[in-house]
């Protein structure tokens, strides 16, 4: 399953202009392997992938958790979070699959625009709903919510962070590369 | 091979249940209940425990030994007991019992692993 080409093309724009400015990058001169063409290196993260497979273990489990806890504390909800909780669950189910799906295509076979978009998904929607669960104390946070929360915070926080010097590391590698072959 | 490599979710799983569940007994409101050592304050009590209950399984997760079965078995244990623990409604100082218990295991087999490697590279 690939993503479409239309928006491949624009996350790696994105990852290429906007994360990333290619203008600051120090001279070829000063590298010494980026002389060496069609470079051999792993750019797959490790910590990264540690993270994706330990997440994709864990999501089945934190969905009974919450799913149960939800179960358990709907009847003594005001009707709008009723409505907000059982919206930010599938929403959530739905960006994690899709996420960890990307995470680990764009991380296994180093293509910048899958892991572009893992990355968007896990700062700009998961992050801010995991927040919302753990911390907006109207929603009546069980401590089993709480520490299955946290735990999926922690995955979040690791994979945004790795998951960004991974790419900076592609979009580098990736640049050098388009450059070495206008020589060949 | 593969039945090593089926025991690596298997250790993450068990380490992040116990965290979970240990997480899921001292958020609750009765915590306060649970330090039942009266020479030491309650506030060395609470920020001596934070550090071993939460930080030690994340190192563990970090750095794991090679040793998993007793890892994965300690965990499921103690995971097991403290389980009973809620639902039971065990007494209050039966959790630092199954603590001590899991905890000196977890070390012991980690300081055997040490010396032995020692030896050998000797």
């Amino acid at each position: 399953m690939e993503l479409p080409e239309t928006v491949r093309r624009r996350l790696e724009d994105f990852s290429r202009n906007v994360l990333f400015d290619q203008t600051r990058n120090e001279p070829f001169s000063k590298h010494n392997d980026s002389f060496i063409p069609h470079d051999k290196r792993v750019l797959s993260s490790l910590q990264l992938q540690m993270s994706l497979y330990f997440n994709t273990w864990f999501f089945p489990f934190w969905w009974i958790s919450e799913a149960v806890m939800l179960h358990l504390k709907y009847p003594a909800l005001p009707n709008y979070y009723k409505f907000v909780l059982v919206t930010v669950l599938l929403l959530m189910t739905l960006i994690e699959a899709i996420r960890l799906y990307l995470g680990y295509s764009g991380n296994l076979q180093e293509k910048v625009p899958e892991l572009a978009g893992f990355w968007l998904l896990s700062i700009l929607l998961q992050f801010p709903l995991i927040l919302f669960q753990l911390f907006n104390e109207a929603i009546i946070i069980l401590p089993l919510e709480r520490g299955v929360h946290i735990v999926l915070a922690i995955f979040i926080l690791t994979q945004a962070v790795f998951g960004f010097v991974a790419l900076r590391e592609m979009v580098r590698h990736t640049g050098s590369q388009f450059h070495l072959q206008q020589f060949d | 091979m593969s039945a090593i490599s089926s025991l690596v979710p298997a250790r993450f799983l068990t380490i992040t249940a116990h965290l979970v569940i240990v997480i899921t007994i001292f958020w609750s409101r009765v915590r306060k209940k649970w330090f039942i050592f009266n020479l030491i304050s309650y506030d060395t009590q609470y920020s001596s425990s934070l550090l071993i209950r939460y930080f030690l399984p994340l190192l563990e997760v970090c750095f794991p030994n090679r040793q998993l079965s007793p890892a994965l078995a300690v965990h499921c244990s103690a995971s097991v007991s403290l389980s009973f623990f809620v639902f039971e409604k065990w007494e209050c100082w039966t959790y630092w019992v199954i603590f001590a218990t899991c905890r000196s295991v977890c070390l012991c087999v980690v300081a055997n692993k040490c010396v032995i490697s020692q030896i050998v590279y000797i």
